[in-house]
């Protein structure tokens, strides 16, 4: 899916570790994880929400649309 | 899937009831009585090569019980039909159709190897389905319904139905030329097959075999519907 999940940079800038992010938006570890790898297939508004709030900022921050081409080249990383 | 619905599914499996549980254990049930017939039937038939053994009155002896039909007279014949208490039924008594319990006399020859090859080879397959739905119906009583796995076993047994339609069609046309009873007879395993002229039509267990693989589509289905759920953050 060309749809890239930039939280870990995210969480780099404003310094949150894994398990107090999952604490303070109230989803499993296990979830957020699956996120952060990008494992993912669907986002809901509500977990977005509470993202954007704990760590100050807005859905375009978090996500990024990349070409297929692109996308497979990150992957591969 | 959050801590609520976590809560919700773990009181629905402490149910003390469910059809799902009481399924499970006749299904286990079955599957060791069909282990127990087997091993019987193994135990009957090393114990002696032919007609079986006898012990004072009772004469012991594996029976296959099959649909006979006989319309006509045949003169000499390997067959010889038993009944329950050991008195033999000429051919003429059992004219028209009806089950017969076929009985091989004296030395045991090819054919009646080949008959408990047949009978050992639908058995295998009645097993390995047996097999299969002891591992599903495990699997629904954990409360894990739609997986992958799960449509996997069902269309293993479709095809384990389809099988035995299959085989039962070729043992009917191999056993029917190896008799050579005169024409117009018919040794049937099930299902509507009939070689007196011909008429075959849809055995019920091979219409049960199609609704099973429906049913496997819809479990694939619903398996890929729960993945996308379980990854929806």
């Amino acid at each position: 899916m060309p749809i890239k999940v930039n939280l870990d940079r995210m969480m780099l800038e404003r310094q949150v570790k894994l398990t107090e992010l999952a604490d303070r938006v109230g989803i499993t570890l296990a979830n957020l994880s699956i996120l952060k790898t990008g494992k993912a297939k669907a986002v809901r508004f509500s977990t977005l929400e509470a993202l954007c709030r704990e760590l100050r900022c807005q859905p375009s921050d978090l996500l990024e649309y990349v070409s297929d081409d692109e996308f497979e080249e990150i992957s591969l990383l | 899937m959050n801590q609520e619905t976590e809560n919700i599914l773990n009181i629905n499996k402490s149910a003390e009831f469910s059809i799902t549980r009481f399924l499970r254990i006749l299904i286990h049930i079955f599957w060791y009585f069909s282990i127990f017939a087997a091993a019987l039937f193994v135990i009957l038939l090393t114990l002696k090569e032919s007609g079986g053994f006898e012990s004072g009155n009772v004469k012991f002896s594996v029976p296959i019980i099959w649909k006979v039909k006989v319309h006509e007279e045949s003169g000499d014949h390997l067959l010889r039909f038993v009944d329950d208490g050991g008195k033999s039924f000429s051919f003429y008594e059992i004219r028209g159709y009806g089950n017969a319990r076929v009985n091989f006399d004296g030395k045991m020859d090819k054919l009646v190897y080949l008959n408990y090859a047949s009978v050992v080879v639908l058995f295998g397959i009645v097993f390995f389905g047996l097999f299969q739905l002891r591992k599903l119906f495990d699997r629904l009583a954990e409360g894990r319904y739609f997986e992958e796995i799960n449509a996997l076993r069902i269309r293993r047994l479709a095809y384990c139905f389809f099988a035995v339609v299959a085989l039962s069609f070729i043992f009917v046309l191999i056993f029917n030329g190896m008799y050579s009873i005169e024409k117009g007879s018919a040794i049937s395993y099930g299902g509507n097959i009939e070689m007196d002229g011909i008429r075959i039509g849809i055995s019920p267990i091979f219409f049960a075999g199609l609704c099973l693989l429906t049913l496997a589509e819809v479990f694939r289905e619903g398996a890929k519907l729960k993945s996308e759920q379980d990854l929806t953050i």
